[in-house]
């Protein structure tokens, strides 16, 4: 089987007052249909940059990234990406215009109504029917990045690409948008690639952990995560999973 | 409610101190008509269809110069989020043409264009476009490079992305850029139209002004000013507050 998206020998510099600084090195990524990829490593390791290059948003860097056999030259609907700023809702649409706005501009040959009951579907997927009329000010964080979510879902991309999408949200409703999001992906058998810099929330969503860390061991290695759903039980593989991770992470 | 109240008040009794004023007689009536008689010649004028067709033909020509700059200014700025060398064109436009009174170019738009509503259009247009120009420069800049990302993402035509994201992104500015367009639009309409006069029969409510000085129907002057004062006022506080509410308050985006 080949893979959905490969990447092969990356690397990436930004460039500040004429100096280089390295921030990926020759990393190499392969995602396969209905993973769940957990990209971990610390703040600042080059997680998002990652993940911008593979949206593309940003195509100046050096290596492949194909998506598909591929290359990946500019963003699309095919990779569609969530945010951690939770402001990423247009503030001037509702929460059922945000999510018909997208498809509107991909399916403008549509009927209205159609694209409507697409997006109250999406809507209903993520919790988010009784609020279709209100505006992103009145919503709370959790709230804006399950809209964000249904927005992105109702494209149905290949590949969803998440950049620490709960990472600003308080514990308890971090919670549950991860066991949304596990519950999704089970149900409409998506890929996604999910940027983190929390163990447990790795542990707690993929299929696949890929352990970064600062330029050159920018891959410092990458982990199956078998743990059978639910998950949460403090079991042994559990431990085991963990115990492997944090080596990998500060050794 | 209660500003409203109170400025009420102060009117009514600005009124009062006039008609206390006239009362005393120090002043030729001529000069210094009642209260009474302003507001019985503004009913004469509103009646015998005068006043109506001057504030008609007023806001007819506003809104045409109104209209043609808001286009305008939105273009250019479009146009500059397109093509930066366009954005440092526009820039120097807007540092030479800004600062420079509409009412100030109107010997040579005399000369070049005459004198009917095409020249007054023309002044307006000078006194709008600038201004939102340069607010909507400021706005389109300081639009949040998420909302950008996301309509990339979603793979939105340059077209879209200005009048989808851009725009509606920046309506603050927009707005407040409205304001300032409207007030100098409004006081370069009035002076102009007392200059121009009629063109064809028709004049503004400036022109009223002016054919009242002539006559010296001060009581008629009196009423054509009171008419330009609620007509600023209604579009300040009436018409701007009301497209607030139902955007920038229904949005949020109120900063």
């Amino acid at each position: 089987m080949s893979p959905l998206l490969r990447v092969e020998h990356l690397y990436k510099s930004y460039f500040n007052n004429d100096e280089k600084k390295e921030i990926i090195h020759d990393l190499n990524l392969n995602v396969f249909e209905k993973e769940f990829i957990c990209i971990l490593g610390k703040s600042g390791c080059g997680k998002s940059t990652l993940l911008k290059t593979i949206g593309g948003f940003d195509t100046d860097y050096q290596g492949i990234i194909e998506e598909n056999g591929l290359l990946i030259t500019s963003p699309s609907i095919e990779r569609v990406m969530i945010f951690q700023n939770t402001n990423q809702l247009l503030p001037w649409k509702s929460v059922l215009e945000n999510i018909v706005f997208p498809l509107k501009a991909q399916y403008s040959h549509f009927k209205k109504e159609i694209l409507q009951t697409i997006a109250k579907e999406y809507m209903s997927l993520v919790g988010m029917s009784a609020f279709a009329d209100y505006y992103p000010y009145q919503l709370s964080g959790g709230m804006k990045q399950r809209t964000a979510l249904a927005r992105a879902l109702a494209l149905k991309p290949s590949i969803l690409l998440m950049d620490e999408p709960f990472s600003s949200l308080d514990a308890m409703t971090r919670s549950s948008l991860q066991d949304l999001l596990t519950e999704i992906w089970q149900k409409v058998n998506s890929t996604i690639l999910f940027v983190t810099h929390d163990i447990e929330e790795a542990m707690r969503l993929s299929t696949k952990i890929v352990v970064m860390d600062f330029a050159p061991n920018s891959v410092k290695g990458i982990i199956k995560n078998d743990l059978s759903f639910p998950r949460g039980d403090l079991n042994e593989q559990y431990i085991a999973l963990n115990y492997a991770i944090t080596q990998l992470l500060y050794k | 409610m209660k500003n409203n109240i109170r400025s009420f008040f102060w009117v009514t009794m600005i009124f009062a101190l006039w008609q206390i004023v006239y009362l005393t007689k120090t002043f030729p009536e001529v000069l210094f008509p009642s209260p009474t008689s302003v507001i019985t010649s503004l009913l004469d004028a509103i009646l015998d269809g005068s006043m109506i067709q001057a504030i008609g033909y007023s806001l007819w020509v506003i809104f045409m110069g109104l209209f043609i700059g808001v286009f305008l200014a939105v273009s250019f700025s479009f146009l500059s989020i397109r093509w930066e060398v366009f954005e440092s064109f526009i820039r120097t436009c807007i540092s030479i043409a800004h600062p420079l009174p509409g009412i100030a170019l109107l010997p040579l738009i005399i000369l070049w264009i005459g004198t009917d509503s095409k020249a007054i259009i023309f002044i307006i247009v000078h006194s709008v476009l600038w201004p939102l120009a340069l607010n909507l420069l400021t706005g389109f800049q300081a639009v949040p490079e998420i909302y950008i990302q996301v309509g990339r993402n979603i793979g939105l035509s340059r077209l879209k992305m200005m009048l989808h994201i851009y725009l509606p992104a920046s309506l603050p500015f927009f707005i407040s850029g409205l304001k300032i367009s409207w007030a100098r639009a409004w006081r370069a309409l009035v002076s102009a139209e007392m200059i121009f006069g009629a063109a064809g029969g028709i004049g503004g409510i400036g022109w009223l002004i002016y054919k009242n000085r002539v006559f010296m129907d001060t009581a008629g002057l009196f009423a054509s000013i009171i008419v330009i004062i609620s007509i600023g006022i209604m579009v300040e506080n009436l018409l701007f507050a009301f497209i607030e509410k139902k955007t920038l308050k229904k949005w949020g985006m109120h900063s």
